[in-house]
């Protein structure tokens, strides 16, 4: 089957290239992900997974290119830079977002009790912040409005986080852009690839990425979200913690203690086999002393 | 005029062909079965709870050529020495009839959380010295430490003179304070107690993203746009698999240990500063005498040369020297082009009189 639908992509874009209008490109991507599909039932995992990205790529790729192609037969400086600068956004975000991604169990309540879609992503904890304080407090015990104080506290400042982390990533990409307009401008050859325009970019962009990531207010900002999002999971798992020992089940925290315990005493039976085997050796090297002292005593006794 | 002429016809054959090279990409991908890394045959000498100690017989040993320890880092897995049997630094080695024993760290699961350096330093890799240095019928150990397991190599020469003959640190950072350490720098305002409260052992998929992050345009979207060209034939394919198999295989860490080695080395940057104590010994690099090879990739961009070359004069090592081969960090040892530059420095210096 899978062969069969290679055999069909071939030939249709043979027959695509042959024939259909300059500005038309096929839909790849639903014959890659129909192929993608049935592959992945005869692929050993690992190759699966890559073919899994290969589809990915080659949709963006078409996607990107069919943007261009759309506009007219010989495409403007301008409106490629609008466009690309839009497609490395997209990129970019979709990599902030998986980056730093709520933890899964938040994300979740997140998005079953406060996200009206509406909002789109781009502030759904804002939303949330608004749910929460919305909460009728004599509804819930003194307990739980702590808790639910100290995640509106831990969400405002990972949001806060957030914000700054996606400005650094603003900056780079525009500095990106320019670096790579002028890349372009001081090039000896044409450009007329759409991969060698791609190669230019990740030139670019690494410069740019570089020289961002080097300075203190970056690595502050890092060092930031990459904390806030910690404390977030960390909140999640104490609340996780308490209610499973309310049920008389082992926590998490529990099995660490005793975890911390075996440990402690792991090394305290090392040190002791080695103290054991110091006073053995001393105990022989005496022993050795004293036949060299009077060997004839031992020999007599 | 401008520069940049994207014509729609050409365009649109681009992208035809990149498509179509998937297409062939998958057929490739189709006829391999899945790889197999670390295929020399090895004997494990010792097995402390996850700890390994394997020994590699060379066919032809050499009997005037010292036998070698290699002491691998924790994070990732050892076998990037002997990626494929084609890409193996280890094999290489093993041709020059040299008797190779490696560390192998294992994968630290939740009981190991409290492992701190002390353990990894002054018990598991003292007792495979120890190992290897009866197996092989001699008194002291030459020993080669890769990356991470460079500074655990020094730390443990350090702490452990008596016991090695000659030491190679191999793609090593010493300086964690060097300004174009950029993942010292990422480091630098991480809070690794919050980190070891929230996560026990630090996820293996947590770190991968943060080398990612390091260059992500080139490690993401050039990387993937380079898949049909790296999938073109099945011998490119095999190598770019098991490049990537190792990659994901990406050990978590024990947290007490991770715990330490963030603070003492990238944030606080004690080893440099002699103000370094492991399992309450102090470790002094002056206190290091033997000869001293010191190896780094000039495109490291992981270990940047300027925090390995720091090494120079810190120890008291009666005969230092650096090597440097023009690689990556994970090219000098994978990297056709490198050639035997590698294996040949290495084998070289175990012979050399110093």
């Amino acid at each position: 089957m899978t062969d069969n639908l290679q055999a069909t992509i071939r030939r249709w874009l043979t027959q695509f290239s042959d024939h259909s209008p300059i500005t038309e490109l096929p839909d790849w991507s639903e014959l890659m992900q129909s192929l993608q599909q049935q592959g992945w039932q005869e692929l050993p995992d690992q190759h699966a997974e890559l073919l899994a990205v290969m589809t990915q790529e080659s949709i963006e790729f078409t996607r990107f290119a069919g943007q261009l192609l759309q506009q007219h037969d010989q495409i403007e400086t301008a409106s490629f830079f609008k466009d690309f600068h839009q497609h490395i956004n997209r990129l970019s975000d979709d990599l902030i977002f998986k980056r730093w991604l709520l933890p899964e169990q938040l994300g979740s309540m997140i998005k079953t009790r406060f996200w009206d879609s509406s909002t789109g992503i781009e502030m759904p904890w804002l939303k949330m912040l608004n749910g929460l304080t919305n909460l009728p407090e004599l509804d819930l015990p003194f307990a739980q409005q702590s808790a639910y104080r100290e995640f509106t506290r831990l969400i405002n400042e990972h949001q806060q986080a957030f914000q700054d982390y996606t400005n650094h990533y603003s900056r780079i990409n525009s500095k990106a852009i320019n670096q790579l307009s002028e890349a372009i401008e001081q090039s000896e050859q044409q450009i007329s690839s759409l991969k060698e325009l791609h190669r230019l970019w990740v030139d670019a962009y690494e410069i740019s990425y570089a020289e961002r990531i080097a300075t203190q207010e970056y690595q502050l900002a890092h060092g930031r979200i990459s904390n806030t999002l910690m404390q977030l999971k960390l909140w999640f798992q104490g609340q996780r913690n308490r209610y499973l020992t309310q049920l008389g089940i082992a926590s998490e925290a529990s099995l660490n203690l005793a975890f911390e315990k075996i440990h402690a005493l792991t090394k305290q039976v090392r040190q002791l086999e080695s103290l054991q085997q110091q006073t053995l050796s001393l105990t022989r090297e005496l022993e050795a002393i004293k036949q060299q002292i009077n060997p004839s005593r031992d020999r007599q006794s | 005029m401008s520069r940049i002429r994207l014509d729609a016809q050409l365009l649109k054959k681009e992208v035809q062909e990149f498509n179509a090279q998937l297409l062939e990409s998958y057929q490739v991908l189709k006829r391999i079965a899945p790889v197999e890394i670390g295929q020399t045959p090895a004997e494990t000498l010792l097995q402390l709870d996850k700890v390994r100690l394997q020994y590699y017989a060379p066919e032809h040993l050499n009997p005037d050529t010292p036998a070698l320890l290699i002491c691998y880092a924790l994070v990732n897995r050892p076998y990037m020495i002997d990626l494929t049997p084609e890409r193996s630094l280890l094999k290489k080695l093993l041709d020059k009839g040299i008797a190779v024993y490696l560390v192998d760290w294992g994968y630290p699961d939740a009981s190991d959380r409290f492992l701190d350096l002390d353990d990894y330093i002054n018990h598991y890799l003292d007792r495979c010295v120890d190992k290897a240095c009866e197996h092989a019928q001699v008194d002291q150990m030459n020993l080669m430490g890769i990356c991470q397991g460079g500074t655990f190599s020094l730390c443990y020469t350090a702490l452990h003179a008596q016991k090695i003959s000659r030491l190679i640190t191999l793609v090593t950072p010493v300086d964690f304070h060097t300004p174009d350490f950029t993942l010292s720098n990422l480091a630098r305002h991480i809070d690794v107690d919050l980190a070891v409260a929230t996560y026990g052992n630090i996820p293996g998929t947590l770190l991968n993203e943060t080398y990612q992050s390091l260059m992500p345009m080139r490690l993401g979207m050039q990387k993937n746009l380079d898949l049909p060209f790296s999938l073109a034939d099945q011998s490119n394919a095999v190598t770019f698999l098991s490049m990537e198999k190792w990659i994901q295989d990406s050990p978590d860490q024990a947290g007490k240990a991770f715990s330490e080695f963030m603070k003492d080395f990238f944030q606080q940057n004690r080893l440099v500063n002699d103000a370094l104590k492991i399992g309450d010994q102090p470790v002094r690099l002056a206190k290091i005498t033997q000869p001293l090879l010191n190896i780094y990739a000039t495109l490291d961009h992981l270990v940047p040369p300027s925090s390995s070359k720091a090494l120079k004069g810190l120890t008291s090592s009666r005969f230092y020297r650096e090597k440097s081969i023009e690689s990556g960090h994970i090219g000098i040892f994978v990297s056709s082009k490198q050639g035997n530059q590698l294996s040949d420095a290495i084998g070289n210096w175990l012979h050399q009189d110093t």
